[in-house]
């Protein structure tokens, strides 16, 4: 019995290590957290305008022709798949990877661009092909790591090595709900011309229309990519604060279940010393 | 001071600039362009260069800006680039320093395979910065 009681006292002690691991990450997380959605604040009106921007050039003239706009189907995506470099922070890595694979048909045909240990690993093990992979950049993207990543898929997209970019990554619904999204990149949407006098309006485009969408969609992409990335980062940082608040109140459960067995036990070892006692003494008798 | 506009500068990191003004002057692919109030639609790319936005005492606030686009519609003009600094603010010995690393390593780029496209444009966002520097000082 005695054993029994000293086995439960170091698995206490075993969770109660654990809880305090699990209560640092959680206090890390949170702080870092807000620091993450300060950044999703400040970039979101540049976002947003680029967005907006090249909705409007594309709904306002319909006579513009280019690469980049959709013509029907694709057969050979690229996705971009923005992951965390480190685990412990519940189902946002697999939504995300999950979100990547749900609409590929043929392993052959798709190409994956990870961002982040945990997409890069995943889908090379799972036998995908694995093109190029960015790590330690996703907890904080910089505008120069969005270049890049967009640099390596618009190089592809202009050889022609495939023909569509979708980009996967984690959307801040709020602090305890992130979505998984596919978005496309390119080609992108001619967005539904809306009724009104939309077509008569005039706009000017210095030097030709093709020459600005040539310079703005790049760009598009990039700020897309960034505007993504700041947002996932935020979503990691949430994701691990709730996995690990699970963590830390399932150690609490663990340590009151554990203590009470504890209890139990010691109390039945100084019952059954007792009974020995007095089973002693009345042999005496 | 003629009629004003709104004008919003944003760059990635910040709103830079937003409020309103009766001119606003800068660069574009195909030279400099002065906007005042009632510009009609305008879709332009932006080189590295300067911003100058007209104050109420009819004196101008010069920026340095980087890359980007402008788009103009009926109430309001937005610029995007990827970095602006008012010149008051410019680290001068910071852009000096810029130039001379991109300086050296365009000249030695030929056999380390420097990005020569960034080095450029590193250079030309230095010289930029020290040009506008001097100008306002």
């Amino acid at each position: 019995m005695a054993s029994s009681t000293r086995d439960i006292k170091r698995k206490i002690r075993s969770v109660n290590s654990t809880m305090q691991i699990t209560k640092a990450f959680e206090l890390v997380s949170t702080a870092k957290l807000k620091r993450a959605r300060d950044r999703m604040d400040i970039t979101k009106p540049y976002f947003d305008t680029i967005q907006e921007a090249v909705q409007d050039i594309l709904g306002a003239d319909k006579s513009i022709k280019s690469q980049y706009v959709s013509n029907g189907e694709s057969s050979k995506p690229l996705y971009i798949v923005v992951t965390s470099d480190r685990g412990l922070c519940g189902g946002y890595n697999i939504n995300a990877i999950k979100k990547s694979i749900e609409n590929v048909t043929n392993k052959a045909d798709a190409k994956f661009i990870a961002v982040g240990k945990k997409a890069n690993d995943i889908l090379r093990q799972h036998g995908y092909n694995v093109v190029d992979s960015f790590l330690y950049i996703s907890e904080k993207p910089e505008f120069t790591h969005a270049t890049q990543v967009a640099k390596a898929a618009m190089s592809l997209f202009k050889t022609g090595e495939v023909d569509a970019i979708h980009f996967v990554y984690t959307r801040f619904v709020s602090t305890i709900s992130q979505m998984a999204t596919d978005l496309l990149l390119l080609p992108i949407e001619r967005p539904a011309l809306s009724e009104e006098a939309r077509g008569s309006e005039f706009v000017n485009y210095e030097p030709s229309a093709e020459e600005v969408l040539k310079y703005i969609i790049p760009k598009y992409v990039e700020s897309t990519i960034y505007g993504g990335l700041i947002e996932a980062s935020a979503c990691e940082q949430a994701a691990r604060r709730i996995a690990m608040e699970n963590a830390s109140d399932n150690a609490e459960e663990i340590i009151e279940e554990l203590t009470l067995s504890f209890n139990q036990a010691r109390q039945a070892a100084i019952t059954q010393e007792i009974s020995e006692i007095v089973g002693g003494a009345e042999a005496l008798k | 001071m003629g009629n004003k506009f709104k004008l919003e500068i944003v760059t990635p990191d910040k709103v830079f600039f937003s409020g309103e003004t009766d001119m606003v002057i800068m660069r574009t692919t195909e030279g400099d362009i002065g906007i005042l109030y009632d510009h009609e639609p305008l879709v332009a790319p932006l080189r590295i260069g300067s911003l100058r936005i007209k104050q109420e005492d009819g004196s101008f606030k010069w920026a340095a800006g980087s890359t980007g686009f402008l788009t103009v519609n009926e109430d309001q003009v937005t610029v995007v680039v990827d970095s602006a600094e008012w010149v008051e603010e410019i680290d001068i010995d910071r852009a000096l320093e810029a130039k001379k690393r991109a300086e050296t390593r365009i000249a030695e780029g030929v056999e380390k395979g420097v990005d020569f496209i960034r080095a450029r444009a590193a250079l030309e966002r230095a010289i930029n910065r020290i040009k506008l520097y001097e100008i306002r000082k």
